[in-house]
């Protein structure tokens, strides 16, 4: 019989703490459904992904209620949509309205890859994808876009740095109406993973096997609460180690959850996904676990040294949790999505300069940011430069999805509803850094020695 | 389904009579049995686990849950699949 501390801890965990799974993603490859014909193309890839995951929704429904804990999304991810429009030619916004429509069939929350990797140059297909985007984010309900621009091993291509700036703020201007939320389904990348299950940045890489299923689990409420009940003066160390023990149980969760459902649905199990990803929802907040480790607010000096901290104490408790870990682990920052985060960010403590090192030691990068609706597309470039800079030369992911509040100034809010959240504008620089963006070219991969 | 499936069943609130009795009830009428109890009073509080065998059960678990919740309204009653506490408390 089980210990009856233990059975207490587990249902207060799921019912009080927002123990949850963020995600199950089933990735699905579709580079036998490409076609010379872009309709024909668009055929299979409907059928393929209505084929494979069309018990997804249902599988997961099916594990809520067994196991008692929420599965909050279901979602696919695809080979970057760009190798399929490099061997069809034609428009590719075909291809993001096949996939919405894939995606309301089956049920899905959101469906990813629509994507194109171009870190070091364009091949067929990558140039006539990333222009379509913003047509394509605008048009479409599910989908999810992103781009990787840049590794540590191809360097930076600032010609697709500089397109994407601009991409970013057209996808911001056409969905103006519907609160800019374009902008928020696209993702530029540096160092992106081929196993990510968590949008919007998913896709599927095309090192990976046919289809596979991954998890991503969350649970920053359930950390805060267990640093909550612990001493003030405890030890960093000691904090640490009670971090490593909590992700260790949460992960175990996703393993759980994440081998059932592969097995189910008759694929293989891909990974764990051991990010702490917090939701707008009081009690669901990373920054009110950096406030918990002992900052008055996140934002201030000594956020990013606690971030780093938990940052590595979550991907060490998890690893031994699971059989294969992947994606992005590690603590999600995105600032709409975080009750703290938007707090810290309307009293003015949190601010992007403050986020952008806070992106050097976290798992992702510059995630969810409001920024004001006239900032002109080379500046959101140069913002895409430096967090691929910092990616590049780490040997990390990094990401930025900023959202140019169209209309507004700094101050106001965007409110996306949902998991995507609400935020206020924040401030940003206005010096230009037009004559660098519009040089192009690439930035070479750095030296792997004299690591100083 | 041959392989054994088990559940637990946690009752905690104030103690009354016959608490035990209707949640036995309720599981025998949902076709699960009872494997192992473990119940305490202190002072007037009543808590109570209970393993279940749910591997010829009818209904799911949030079925059985509901149910009993409905059996004995102000108790705060969780029922959950044993396979969660293996994984999480157990390498």
């Amino acid at each position: 019989m089980y210990n009856t501390n233990d059975i207490m801890e587990t249902i207060s965990m799921i019912r009080d703490n927002n123990l949850d799974i963020r995600t199950i993603t089933m990735g699905i490859s579709l580079l036998d459904c490409a076609d010379p014909d872009t309709d024909k193309s668009c055929t299979k890839v409907y059928d393929k992904i209505c084929r494979l995951a069309g018990d997804l929704v249902r599988t997961g429904d099916d594990i809520r209620d067994k196991y008692g804990i929420p599965v909050v999304n279901k979602r696919v991810s695809v080979t970057p949509i760009a190798m399929l429009a490099g061997v069809s030619g034609g428009d590719p916004v075909k291809y993001a309205r096949t996939l919405d429509r894939a995606a309301h069939e089956i049920g899905v929350d959101f469906i990813g890859g629509y994507s194109a990797l171009v870190q070091k140059g364009f091949s067929a297909g990558d140039l006539a994808l990333i222009e379509s985007i913003p047509q394509a984010l605008c048009e479409t309900e599910l989908v999810c876009s992103s781009v990787n621009v840049g590794s540590t091993r191809a360097g930076i291509n600032m010609d697709a740095v500089r397109l994407m700036g601009q991409k970013v703020r057209q996808a911001a201007e056409l969905t103006a109406e519907r609160q800019c939320i374009g902008a928020a389904k696209l993702v530029v990348f540096c160092n992106a993973v081929e196993d990510n299950p968590f949008m919007a940045g998913a896709f599927h890489g095309v090192g990976e096997a046919d289809t596979v299923l991954s998890v991503g689990v969350s649970g920053p409420g359930v950390v805060r609460s267990v640093l909550a009940d612990m001493p003030k003066d405890a030890p960093l160390d000691v904090v640490a180690e009670t971090i490593k023990k909590t992700a260790f149980k949460i992960t175990r969760v996703g393993q759980l959850v994440g081998s059932e459902a592969a097995s189910v649905l008759g694929v293989p199990f891909g990974i764990v996904d051991l990010s702490l990803a917090p939701t707008p929802a009081i009690g669901d907040s990373v920054a009110h676990i950096l406030e918990e480790i002992g900052l008055e607010q996140v934002g201030a000096h000594g956020t990013t040294a606690a971030l780093a901290m938990l940052n590595d104490a979550v991907k060490k408790g998890g690893v031994m949790a699971s059989s294969a870990v992947g994606g992005l682990s590690g603590a999600f920052i995105p600032v709409s999505e975080d009750a703290g985060m938007i707090d810290a960010s309307r009293e003015g403590t949190l601010s992007i300069e403050k986020l952008e090192a806070m992106t050097a030691v976290c798992s992702v990068g510059l995630d969810m940011i409001v920024i004001p609706g006239d900032t002109p597309a080379d500046v959101i470039s140069a913002i895409i430069a430096d967090e691929a800079a910092i990616g590049m030369v780490n040997s990390k992911t990094t990401a930025v999805r900023v959202i140019p509040a169209i209309g507004l100034k700094e101050g106001e809010e965007l409110d996306f509803g949902g998991l995507l959240g609400y935020g206020p504008v924040m401030k940003l620089r206005t010096k230009s850094p037009s004559v660098m963006i519009n040089r192009g070219g690439r930035i070479p991969a750095p030296l792997q020695s004299l690591k100083n | 389904m041959d392989k054994k499936e088990q559940a637990v069943v946690t009752v905690v609130g104030k103690n009354d009579i016959g608490i035990l009795a209707r949640v036995a009830t309720a599981i025998a009428e949902a076709k699960a049995s009872i494997v192992q109890v473990s119940q305490i009073v202190m002072d007037e509080y009543f808590t109570m686990n209970m393993l279940i065998d749910i591997s010829s059960m009818e209904g799911n678990i949030p079925g059985l849950e509901s149910e009993l919740k409905d059996r004995l309204p102000g108790m705060e009653i969780h029922v959950m699949h044993e396979n969660i506490f293996n994984s999480m408390h157990s390498i």
